[in-house]
């Protein structure tokens, strides 16, 4: 260490050993008793002091940073304040049901009070990596790449496209070789006791070793289907030697530059074995199909996470690995024996491991990979099923909080993404809890009116503030409510059986690539309906309970107040299990590209996409009068190959007053099926633009209007098919004949 | 020789001429509420308690009723009853052609009894022979209490004056004193006049509970001076009658009206008009009670018989320690005349404050404050009203809750329309239907009730229970209701939370309720009344008295002082004129009374002077007096209260001011001030009267604040902080920047770290 490292190492001691103190005195404050009305106007101006930090901090000036940590900790002391109160002042019961009701709620604000605050110092300063490219770097001297694409059940038809993006990578081609790794076709498999599926599983085989040699790539398989997704890409590690991996899950299809904005990471620090790259989703998921039809307007899911979370955490030396769209160097693998098995979200797990042997994980904020989230409710539930299940897994098997080798920070990034994952608790009980007084008269909250408006309504707003100025990009106001109310009944119950047998769960693949042919409302809406229900039964007790109660009046009116935000929340939530019939079999995205098509004649029109996907396109034609024979020639500038490509289309429809031509890929060669790909999967500036495109900023007030507006709508069709059913079961309503077929 | 013992015989029969009087009350004088009594339904009742002096004989009673009655009712079957202690004393009968009526009814005299007589006024009432809806509109008849009377005379009936009839004497029911005159040596010292009359004054205001007691101070010389009596022989003042003189209480003045007085003073000082005996007697802190004879000549009372209370000892010290056993003695268990008090224990003020009020974070039974077991029995509503008191600066957080846990149960056999309805101060907190058939007993049954629905000083727990026998379903056949009970254990407690002690100021409301800030639980700092001079001494003592009675317990830690200054320490009662009152700094107060008057008037304040519970108002405005007008002007007939923070005081505290125009009127009005009927009208904090029965103008002028007991620090800096919560968020704000700068400065330089690392 030399002298100045030394004089840094002081200074930031130094700095620490005054930041302690200063917490001391806040500690001290905040400890400080104070009546109600008093800590009223102190909130109220503290409220202000919030909204005005965060507005600047979501300005790009100079002092942005400390604007956003001076939002964050005036709301984390708001918040710790309003914890304190209700520990020292509320928790008051008279029976043994109140003191449990009490307390779990009171362990559930608790829990919400720790995410909040490992949420803010994760993402209190998230990382801007400049964007490196392989570009100047003499060629021979890049390490040779493996990309690897595990499969289990997927369609031949998906392997081919992310098999075909990957030949097209931009990286020397004697130094990139891509495997298919088969998890359907294992020996196990195929000598399986049903007869029936061992055909399958044979036939799977044939039918992706055909495609692998027809495509020129390697096809892997193993004996047995040990340890799921992470003994695949173990087995397959074990018979390759590129010097870097890339895992790409079989329906990720990478763009073209991914290894060149990836690897130079790698070249830059040896102790770098982890770059990891967002998932880009190129449909939406059965929340956003379903509940908002604003899957292009409105910030997908995972953008929150990838585009807010995963930079905060590579600040901290934390990002983890996703289990796809990863680079990944084999030295290090090989130091933990491969990617790790123990839990079912090995991807975290792995990258657990290797943060703590003191290895550095990189993470480019760039959509370099397009993959398919789950169609269906029942799909994504099984996802997050199985997320959260290997979280706990993590958190009770391997100990983050106290695992050695690991910085605080880190500990804080693990536990941060680790304990959001037990937000099912928390939120049954917010669902539940007021049941607990409306229904049952237990007194799990102990405050007045104006202590609730000086201490909780405060600390929530805050709360809200500070989401949005962290995440107001990337998660509109609610939908984090939402997601969780249509996670928790069922994640609840994975979860219970995760801390009762740690090592129980075992690896489920997430259906995707299903179709929707009708609309239908999910099998999984039961629950919901007992739900609605029973805090239906709740407002109508508080309605009573308000009329025969005088002396409670005040705290009634609170609780059925949180009561109507549950029930509001829980209706908005009818409208996802609403599945839509899904049109087209894949998403079509925004496009912007110039087109020239040519029918065979030599005619042509100029034109600009408008959308694309993989199958086909929509574009508007420049010019008067156009008319496009059904077959012929679309010719644009593709990016991801660096000249044009020239692809065969049909013409389905012409609308002249829009001028819009829809048209449907036709490529009849090999060289043609890879333009296609290249052209419409293979372009990250394509991704990006679309990412920004909705992940504008928008007002906490337009965006919790949005979303339960577009929310409340459906509930009268799913009062219509319950009346149906209730109808059908009492024989009154006489079902179809075509019904039956 | 025969002479002597007529003579003798005429000495004995004095005290009774002396204290024999007639009086006439009304109704209304014996209970709180509506002036007219309506009585509803088939039948009805009300009971009236009227309080008799255990020293007083009833010589006749007449009690005269101004009843109406409804026309509709038939004059057979439709009468009041009239019961005095259960016996039937009067049966008048409702005539629909005169349903007004004036009656007369003579209380038997040997009905009455010491303590509470009970005056039932029933009523039965029909419009039809059978078949009568008992809740028909028109069964009706209302009893005037206003106008009715109780015109009584009586006369005292002790013949021998122990201590334990002290209590006969001063007491709140008929034939109690309502004045006393305490008397001193003319050169009394200043610890017997300020500290030790002030106790004497409390412990007789005390036996008299709720009734006003009117204090005189009045001194007598050294000596006598033989009367000139006219047509006297030279020889009449001989030895024998010069002792007889000595003996009768010589220095009485002549508008002495009530039978007992006061002696206070030690040995040396009363021994002018001590008889030998007594002087020898006293060796100690020292009681007695005694008689003295009258003197009469030629059947002409010269100096009239009484009752004298002695107050004494050989020092200052030893005469306040018998004062304050006076102020704390059971008088029942002391069936003696004199008392040598050796030692007392636990008399610091704040532990004999404590010993009156329910304390809080305890637990207490109804029988733990004197409630008994109520029963209920037959058709009807009933109320128990259980009445407890907390400390007058009760504090509690927002959250805070009271919880009762009831012990009660119903019998078999309740119809529709049963219920039990719980009140707390007049707020309905809790209902409960008593409907099941075959009754219920409940045992620890609990509710909780916000802290904030009690307050400081005396609290009411009404428990209203409405109980209707079952229907019969047939027409014309009631079930009788005998067959119902309802029963409220003494067994059921109060659990109160932790409190602490602070009360907002300034406050009339909480002074005339607790007589805070005079009386407080945590301590008791010396508080004063300051008098300009010895001319106000009477009126100080009044107030004191009165003080203690609101209390309920002698304020040990009051004394008066003499002077323009005002003391540092503790709350203040300032007695003055304007032009006495000139001395005080009152540059800062809203209103000022000197020679020149500043008044806050209304309409100069836009409704902020408007009366308003300061612990209640939800509209959290600043409350801010600036408009006010300068005057020259007298104050007239009238005199002002008014209540302020202390501006000299070395911590926050109040200064009460009484001030009339004149010394003699300031006692008057004070006289009527704590009479019944206006001390409990007191609020806000500027007060102004003129007579004894409504207030002219009662306005809130002063910033409020918070007065609390300073040793328990935490409630303190929440006091505080509460006081100043901008105190508290400019800290905030500024650790905060602190904290966020340098949390900010460390991520920086992590940030150059990582980027360097690149």
């Amino acid at each position: 260490m030399d002298h100045s490292q030394t004089h840094k190492h002081h200074y930031t001691s130094h700095l620490t050993a005054v930041l302690l103190v200063a917490s001391l005195f806040l500690g001290a404050l905040l400890l400080a008793p104070m009546d109600a009305l008093g800590q009223l106007l102190a909130s109220i101006t503290i409220l202000i002091f919030i909204s005005l930090c965060s507005k600047e901090a979501r300005h790009s000036q100079k002092y942005q940073n400390l604007f956003r940590v001076l939002a964050l900790v005036l709301a984390i002391a708001l918040s710790v304040r309003y914890l304190l109160w209700r520990g020292i002042y509320t928790l008051t019961y008279s029976d043994v049901l109140s003191m449990i009701a009490v307390w779990l709620l009171f362990g559930a604000e608790i829990y919400a009070g720790i995410t909040s605050v490992l949420g803010a110092i994760v993402n209190a300063f998230p990382l801007s990596r400049p964007l490196l490219t392989l570009e100047g770097v003499d060629k021979s001297t890049l390490p040779s790449v493996d990309v690897m694409i595990p499969s289990y059940n997927e369609d031949e038809e998906i392997l081919e496209v992310t098999i075909r993006a990957a030949q097209m990578l931009d990286y020397p081609k004697d130094k990139l070789y891509i495997h298919l790794l088969d998890d359907g076709g294992t020996d196990q498999k195929i000598n399986a006791d049903n007869p029936v599926s061992a055909a399958s599983a044979k036939q799977r085989r044939q039918d992706l070793q055909a495609l692998c040699s027809r495509l020129g790539v390697t096809y892997h398989t193993r004996e047995k289907n040990e340890f799921a997704k992470a003994g695949n890409v173990n087995s397959a590690i074990q018979n390759t030697t590129g010097d870097l991996i890339v895992i790409l899950d079989a329906d990720h299809v990478p763009t073209s530059d991914f290894l060149d904005r990836t690897v130079p990471w790698m070249l830059r620090n040896e102790k770098v074995f982890l770059v990891q790259t967002p998932h880009f989703m190129a449909n939406p998921d059965p929340v956003e199909r379903n509940y908002f039809s604003a899957f292009t307007r409105m910030p997908s899911e995972n953008d929150m996470f990838y585009g807010t979370i995963q930079k905060g955490l590579d600040y901290w030396g934390s990002s983890f690995f996703c289990g796809s769209a990863a680079l990944m160097r084999r030295k290090h693998l090989d130091l933990v024996g491969g990617i790790s098995g123990d839990s079912i979200t090995e991807d975290a797990e792995t990258a657990l491991d290797l943060h703590k042997m003191g290895y550095e994980s990189v993470y480019v904020d760039r959509p370099m990979v397009s993959g398919l989230a789950p169609e269906t409710f029942d799909a994504f539930i099984q996802q997050r099923m199985r997320w959260a299940q290997g979280m706990t897994q993590i958190l009770l098997l391997k100990k983050p909080f106290k695992a050695e080798g690991l910085k605080w920070y880190q500990r804080v990034g693990y536990m941060s993404s680790i304990m959001f994952w037990l937000f099912p608790f928390a939120r049954i009980i917010f669902l539940l809890m007021p049941l607990a007084y409306l229904v049952f008269g237990l007194q799990v909250y102990h405050a007045s009116l104006l202590e609730i408006f000086a201490f909780t309504i405060p600390h929530v707003i805050a709360t809200y503030m500070i989401s949005t100025m962290l995440f107001g990009r990337t998660r509109w106001p609610l939908v984090s409510e939402l997601y969780e109310i249509l996670q928790c009944a069922f994640t609840l119950n994975a979860l219970v059986k995760v801390f009762l047998k740690p090592r129980a769960p075992s690896f489920v693949v997430t259906p995707k690539g299903e179709s929707l042919e009708k609309t239908f409302v999910s099998p999984l809406s039961t629950v919901f309906y007992w739900l609605i229900l029973v805090i239906t039964f709740a407002l109508g007790s508080g309605v009573y309970k308000f009329i025969t109660e005088p002396i409670t009046r005040e705290l009634t009116v609170v609780v059925m107040l949180w009561n109507v935000f549950n029930l509001i929340l829980l209706l908005s939530v009818l409208s996802v299990l609403l599945e839509r019939k899904q049109v087209r079999s894949q998403a079509r995205l925004p496009a912007t590209n110039s087109v020239v098509i040519k029918s065979e004649n030599g005619q042509g029109w100029v034109g600009d996409l408008v959308d694309m996907s993989l199958g086909g396109a929509r574009l508007r034609l420049k010019g008067e009068g156009a008319y496009v024979p059904e077959g012929a020639i679309l010719t644009s500038w593709s990016h991801a190959l660096s000249r044009n490509v020239h692809i065969p289309i049909n013409v389905l429809h012409y609308d002249s007053k829009s001028k819009m031509l829809r048209v449907r890929f036709m490529p009849q060669t090999e060289e043609q099926e890879n333009e296609v790909v290249a052209y419409s999967l293979c372009d990250s500036l394509r991704w990006m633009s679309f990412q920004r495109r909705r992940t504008r900023a928008i007002s906490y007030w337009f965006g919790a209007k949005h979303v339960l507006k577009v929310g409340l709508k459906p509930v009268l069709l799913h009062l219509l098919v319950l009346i149906g059913k209730f109808a059908m079961k009492l024989g009154l309503l006489v079902k179809l004949p075509k019904e039956k077929q | 020789m025969i002479k002597k013992y007529l003579l003798f015989i005429v000495c004995l029969c004095m005290p009774f001429t002396l204290a024999a009087q007639t009086d006439t009350y009304r109704l209304t004088d014996f209970f709180g509420g509506e002036s007219t009594v309506r009585l509803l339904g088939k039948s009805a009742s009300i009971d009236i308690s009227i309080p008799l002096s255990s020293v007083t004989d009833v010589d006749s009673a007449l009690l005269t009723l101004e009843v109406v009655s409804s026309q509709a009712l038939i004059k057979k079957r439709s009468k009041l009853y009239v019961r005095f202690n259960n016996a039937t004393i009067g049966q008048i009968a409702f005539d629909p052609d005169r349903p007004s009526l004036v009656s007369e009814i003579a209380i038997p005299t040997s009905l009455w009894r010491a303590g509470f007589n009970s005056l039932t006024l029933a009523v039965s009432q029909h419009y039809a022979e059978q078949c009568v809806d008992g809740s028909a509109p028109e069964l009706w008849s209302e009893i005037n209490a206003y106008n009715s009377t109780l015109k009584i005379a009586t006369s005292v009936n002790e013949k021998r004056f122990t201590l334990d009839e002290l209590s006969g004497f001063f007491n709140p029911g008929i034939g109690g004193q309502r004045n006393v005159q305490l008397y001193t040596a003319r050169e009394a010292d200043e610890q017997i006049k300020y500290q030790t009359l002030p106790i004497v004054a409390q412990a007789l205001s005390l036996r008299n509970q709720y009734q006003p007691l009117i204090i005189e101070h009045d001194s007598f010389d050294d000596g006598y001076v033989l009367p000139q009596l006219e047509d006297t022989e030279n020889s009449f003042w001989n030895d024998q009658n010069v002792a007889r003189y000595e003996r009768a209480a010589w220095y009485l003045k002549a508008k002495q009206k009530q039978p007992v007085h006061i002696l206070v003073g030690t040995v040396d000082a009363l021994s002018p008009v001590l008889s030998d005996e007594v002087i020898n007697d006293i060796d100690g802190a020292f009681l007695k009670a005694q008689r003295t004879p009258a003197f009469v000549k030629d059947s002409k009372v010269i100096v009239p018989a009484s009752y004298r209370l002695i107050v004494s000892g050989t020092t200052q010290d030893e005469v306040l320690e018998a004062a304050k056993a006076l102020a704390v003695m059971d008088d029942a268990i002391n069936p003696i005349s004199q008392v040598t008090v050796l030692s007392q224990s636990q008399m610091q003020a704040e532990t004999l404050q404590r010993h009156r009020i329910l304390n809080p974070d305890n637990h207490y039974t109804f029988q733990d404050f004197g409630v008994a077991t109520t029963q209920f029995r037959d058709e009807g509503n009933f109320t128990k009203r259980v009445s407890f008191r907390l400390p007058a600066d009760f504090y509690v957080p927002e959250n805070a809750s009271v919880s009762l846990l009831l012990d009660f149960g119903y019998g078999a056999g309740f119809g529709p329309g049963s219920v039990m309805n719980v009140s707390v101060n007049d707020e309905l907190v809790h209902g409960l239907s008593l409907n099941n058939i075959n009754g219920q007993s409940y045992r620890d049954y609990q509710l909780r009730i916000p802290a904030r629905f009690f307050k400081g000083g005396t609290n009411n727990l009404d428990f209203a229970v409405t109980m209707r026998a079952p229907l019969a379903g047939v027409p014309c056949d009631d079930i009788p209701g005998s067959h119902l009970v309802f029963q409220l254990d003494d067994s059921s407690a109060i659990k109160l939370p932790d409190a602490g002690n602070v009360a907002v100021q300034p406050s009339l409301v909480l002074l005339s309720e607790t007589a805070y800030p005079f009386v407080r639980f945590k301590s008791a700092p010396t508080s004063t009344i300051a008098i300009p001079s010895d001319d106000y001494l009477d009126t100080a003592l009044t107030l004191s008295a009165k003080l203690a009675q609101v209390a309920q317990v002698p304020l040990l830690n009051v004394k008066i002082a003499t002077g323009n200054d005002i003391t540092t320490e503790g709350s203040v009662f300032v007695l003055g004129t304007p032009e006495s009152l000139t001395n005080i700094e009152q540059a800062e107060f809203s209103t000022a009374i000197e020679a020149t008057k500043r008044w806050s008037y209304r309409l100069q304040n836009n409704l902020y002077n408007r009366v308003r519970n300061l612990t209640d108002d939800q509209s959290f405005k600043e409350m801010r007096v600036d408009g006010h007008t300068v005057q020259e002007s007298d104050l007239g007939e009238q005199a002002v209260l008014t209540a302020q923070v202390n501006p000299v005081s070395s911590q926050t505290d109040t200064l009460f001011i009484i001030a009339a125009q004149t010394p003699e009127l300031l006692q008057a009005r004070v006289e009527d001030l704590v009479s019944l009927s206006m001390w409990g009208q007191m609020a806000g904090d500027f007060f102004a009267w003129k007579d004894g029965l409504s207030p002219s103008l009662i306005m809130q002028v002063s910033d409020k604040y918070e007065v609390g007991e300073a040793d328990d620090s935490w409630l303190h800096l929440r006091l505080w902080l509460s006081n100043n919560p901008w105190y508290w968020l400019i800290g905030f704000v500024f650790v905060v920047f602190v904290v966020s700068l340098l949390i900010y400065l460390l991520l920086k330089r992590r940030n150059k770290q990582v980027q360097d690392s690149w």
